[in-house]
């Protein structure tokens, strides 16, 4: 009983999350400054998402060969390599890694 | 709203642009598969039985929140501290509804449940840049990750394959992975994204030492307010945005 109060408590507040921002902001037209504020938010939150992927509460989860994973997609995509080849390459160099350390 | 016509000559339909919002979602599709499954097998060592954890999935529909609530009944802390994490992890999801806002149509119902397409994902894919999305691109993208995280889901249960295997195959790299070439697409994009990107970057680092995940991408969120200091010059954002807030004006750019 007590999972059924758990997951269902947990939807309701996600939706509470996702539909305050639209229903409350939504059809005014925001200040210039707020604006420039929010047009801003994806490539600080997108950072955010790298990091804390990577590093795991309190920075627990750190494992060097996702790092090196991680890595492998920036040279890949500096070099233009198409999504799949990228995300293939992650995934060899991560699984590789752990074959040869673990 | 959906009648009002297409503005813009050089941007695809509602239709093109939610099959590409399919397209582009195809990958962290993929990916949240993958980790659905290692999400529903963790749910039965910890005896959920079958149909909890597909619901789980079909009306949470985040992975982190739902892995932070099975840790937390799994160590036996209670539904509140289980609630809690899970809802802290999610609370990121009110910047990101914030940033959206603006490109989302209809009354504030029908805005509310819009809202409710934003996954991590999709929410990236379909920004434009400057701060502007394109709602179509973000349903699609959410149209195929949802089935896609639910099915993963039921796999996960009925097979139940040792939670570590996908660890050893390396595959939990996914979806960081992704999120490293959406951040490297934004900072193609815009120089301007660089500043903010380096602070979020440094105060999730930090705050993720002693809060949890949520709070600390909060954090990472307010680097946007670095556009306080070193406001941006009042632009129109890069990419013309199709069926946007200002569709009435950009109407009167020619069609």
């Amino acid at each position: 009983m007590t999972l059924w109060i758990a997951i269902g408590a947990i939807a309701l507040i996600s939706f509470a999350f996702k539909a305050a921002g639209p229903a409350v902001l939504g059809g005014r037209q925001l200040p210039a400054r707020t604006r420039s504020v929010l047009a801003l938010v994806a490539p600080a939150l997108l950072a955010g998402f790298v990091v804390t992927a990577l590093a795991g509460p309190g920075w627990s989860a750190l494992d060097l060969t996702l790092l090196a994973g991680l890595s492998t997609v920036v040279v890949l995509r500096l070099y233009r390599a198409p999504m799949p080849v990228t995300l293939l390459g992650a995934v060899a160099v991560t699984a590789l890694l752990r074959l040869w350390t673990g | 709203m959906e009648s009002s016509p297409p503005v813009t000559p050089d941007v695809a339909t509602p239709r093109e642009r939610f099959r590409s919002g399919l397209r582009i979602g195809s990958g962290p599709a993929a990916a949240s598969f993958l980790l659905a499954t290692s999400f529903g097998a963790l749910t039965q060592a910890q005896g959920w039985g079958t149909l909890a954890p597909v619901l789980c999935s079909l009306v949470v529909f985040s992975g982190s929140a739902q892995f932070a609530l099975v840790a937390a009944l799994g160590t036996g802390g209670g539904v509140a501290s289980a609630v809690t994490a899970a809802a802290l992890i999610n609370s990121r999801f009110l910047p990101m509804g914030m940033a959206v806002a603006a490109d989302l149509r209809g009354g504030r119902l029908r805005r509310a449940l819009e809202g409710q397409t934003v996954v991590d994902g999709s929410w990236a894919a379909a920004h434009l840049g400057g701060g502007r999305f394109d709602r179509y691109v973000l349903f699609g993208a959410t149209a195929v990750q949802w089935p896609a995280w639910v099915a993963g889901t039921a796999l996960g249960v009925v097979a139940a394959p040792s939670p570590d295997l996908l660890h050893t195959l390396g595959l939990d790299v996914l979806t960081p992975a992704l999120f490293v070439m959406l951040l490297m697409d934004e900072l193609r994009k815009e120089r301007a994204n660089r500043l903010p990107a380096l602070l979020g970057a440094a105060v999730a680092a930090v705050l993720v030492l002693f809060l949890p995940t949520g709070p600390a991408l909060i954090g990472a969120a307010a680097g946007a307010l670095v556009a306080l200091v070193r406001p941006a010059a009042e632009t129109p954002p890069a990419r013309p945005a199709p069926v946007g807030g200002s569709a009435h004006r950009a109407a009167e750019v020619e069609a």
